[in-house]
């Protein structure tokens, strides 16, 4: 084109003094994108025009007390699931990874067992504790008890929940933990292991740091779990925020909008989770082949000025 | 020239003064299941000497290597370094292995550089040389960053301190393996075929700088394919084939004048 309009074609950035290269033209993509917003546009009148919809009661029922307390409850469950599983699997995926044939027979079982109970069966199994163990005591295996307790004084509702969701998490957290350690570099270990690390500090200083890093995202998916599973507790009478929403819907039967009530609220955490993961991996990046390219980027541009 | 670690270590060396060897191997044997890897090694390095071991692959060459640091154990045999018999302690007439942390404890007299370089991905060069004098040996931290960036600059990498392995060159990557084995003042430093990974290009710069290693007198043990570097540098090559060594002594005699057929018909491939 440029060559046959005669012109002296701008061939500054072009050398050769070639033909420029046109941009190809996604035709197809004024397609997709017009389906898209026939699509919304749908939506928006489904919801803006339709009166049974009664959006109202979301603004109405959105920071009720009720609903407040109940997210208070579900986020409670969630860090404690997590925690207590994050810990349980740390010591299941020690154990996994040990020269003991005992210990990895025994972590193998209780990862099996972990990961093969439905969550729902596990928390009526450890709420209704106290019909086959009605007391709970502490002292030798066969000998003398020190201490004793109820067991349902030990195990209330959301003693039971957490419990439940430790064991259901600790199954999965041990098979993240363990991808991790496995993804890391061998010839790394056998490095700092030359070096006369000890077997500790080599986990600690080499291992650890780019495990974690490997971890991330799927840990991030098991706390995304964990929040929505926990809604199972409503079984036990537990409010949570899903009891919450339906206790309010069983007197005035507005389903629809307070079940959006409660995605709003579960869809507000999963935001401050992704924020909070992506921070956490800008963290734990550096050495990457992204992180170092960036690095290089920064260090050219101290250079320059 | 500011004291340097390797320059201590070097005087380390020559205040040895004994004629007792630096590294002792003998009648080492491993196997693996049913493959027998390494059948009754005997090998001495004096100290401040360079020994280069040679020979083709499955020969058991990095095996021997990995069992000097107690990477691999070995099945029979014993190896001496400086005089401490690693890995075992004698008492009541038998061998009884090391604890984890004891053998730990015996790794802090050798030094490893390795084929693939195995530089921590997750830390800067600097903090990888510094990484063992910090972690391991408890030196201060300043006075570790002080010998360690001397270090880099003797490897000529001083630049690239704050640089992570994969923004560096395979060369690069290895001359601050070289510059972490040296942080720790080895006794012995081993070498398991350091130029294998590396582009041709890049083969040289290594080269370089362990051949001033060599002639400062540190204590080396070298697994290389490097004909030319043996044939320059070392005072004793070893040829190792199937697990035993079939022939060594003088560079010049074991690789201009080979005496065994095995070792000619290697030398014809390699050369």
């Amino acid at each position: 084109m440029a060559s046959r309009a005669g012109a002296p074609a701008d061939t500054g950035s072009r050398p050769s003094g070639l033909e420029p290269i046109a941009p190809r033209v996604r035709w197809q993509e004024f397609l997709y994108l017009a389906v898209v917003l026939v699509l919304l546009a749908m939506l928006a009148n489904f919801v803006l025009t339709n009166e049974r919809l009664n959006l109202p009661v979301f603004w109405e029922y959105l920071f009720h007390p009720l609903v407040l307390d109940g997210l208070r409850i579900t986020v409670i469950l969630t860090v404690a699931g997590m925690v207590g599983g994050t810990v349980l699997g740390l010591a299941l995926t020690a154990m996994r990874l040990s020269s003991s044939p005992t210990l990895r027979a025994v972590s193998f079982t209780a990862i099996y067992v972990s990961r093969t109970i439905p969550l729902l069966v596990q928390l009526l199994f450890w709420f209704f504790l106290a019909s086959v163990l009605p007391r709970i005591s502490f002292g030798i295996p066969f000998g003398p008890e020190f201490v004793s307790f109820e067991t349902n004084e030990v195990i209330n509702q959301l003693g039971a929940a957490i419990i439940a969701l430790s064991l259901f998490v600790a199954g999965y957290m041990a098979e993240i933990m363990r991808s991790g350690v496995m993804s890391v570099d061998r010839g790394q270990v056998e490095a700092a292991t030359a070096m006369g690390m000890t077997p500790l500090s080599v986990f600690r200083r080499v291992v650890f740091p780019q495990a974690a890093r490997i971890s991330i995202p799927p840990t991030m998916n098991q706390v995304i779990s964990v929040l929505k599973y926990s809604s199972v507790v409503i079984l036990i009478g537990l409010a949570d925020l899903m009891y919450s929403v339906q206790a309010i819907y069983s007197r005035n039967f507005q389903q629809i909008p307070l079940l959006l009530v409660a995605t709003f609220w579960y869809g507000l955490v999963v935001v401050v989770l992704t924020v909070v993961q992506s921070q956490l991996e800008k963290r734990l990046s550096t050495g990457l082949p992204k992180a170092a390219r960036q690095r290089m980027k920064e260090l050219e541009e101290k250079t320059d000025a | 020239m500011p004291e340097t670690p390797v320059a201590r270590a070097t005087d380390q060396h020559t205040a040895h003064g004994s004629d007792r060897p630096m590294v002792e191997i003998a009648g080492l044997c491993k196997t693996f299941g049913e493959h027998r890897v390494l059948r009754g090694i005997d090998l001495t390095v004096a100290p401040g000497q360079v020994a280069c071991i040679l020979g083709p692959s499955g020969s058991g060459k990095s095996t021997l290597l990995r069992c000097v640091n107690q990477l691999e154990t070995s099945t029979d045999g014993a190896i001496h370094i400086d005089g401490e018999l690693v890995g075992y302690r004698v008492q009541g007439g038998r061998r009884h292995a090391l604890s984890p942390r004891q053998i730990a404890r015996q790794r802090r007299s050798t030094a490893m550089v390795f084929q693939r370089f195995n530089l921590l991905a997750h830390q800067t060069a600097l903090a990888n040389v510094m990484e063992a004098p910090v972690h391991v040996h408890g030196v201060p931290r300043d006075r570790a960053r002080e010998e360690g960036l001397a270090l880099l600059d003797r490897v000529g990498l001083g630049p690239y301190a704050d640089h992570y392995p994969a923004q560096l060159s395979g060369g690069q990557q290895q001359r601050v393996a070289i510059a972490r084995a040296l942080a720790v003042r080895p006794r012995v430093l081993l070498f398991d075929e350091p130029t294998s990974a590396l582009d041709p290009e890049l083969v040289d710069e290594v080269l370089a700088v362990m051949t001033d290693l060599a002639r400062e007198g540190l204590t080396m043990l070298v697994v290389t394919h490097e004909i030319a570097f043996a044939r320059d540098v070392a005072d004793t090559v070893f040829f190792m084939d199937g697990g035993v060594v079939v022939e060594s002594g003088d560079p010049a005699q074991v690789l201009n004048a080979p005496s065994h057929e095995r070792t000619r018909a290697f030398l014809r491939r390699v050369l």
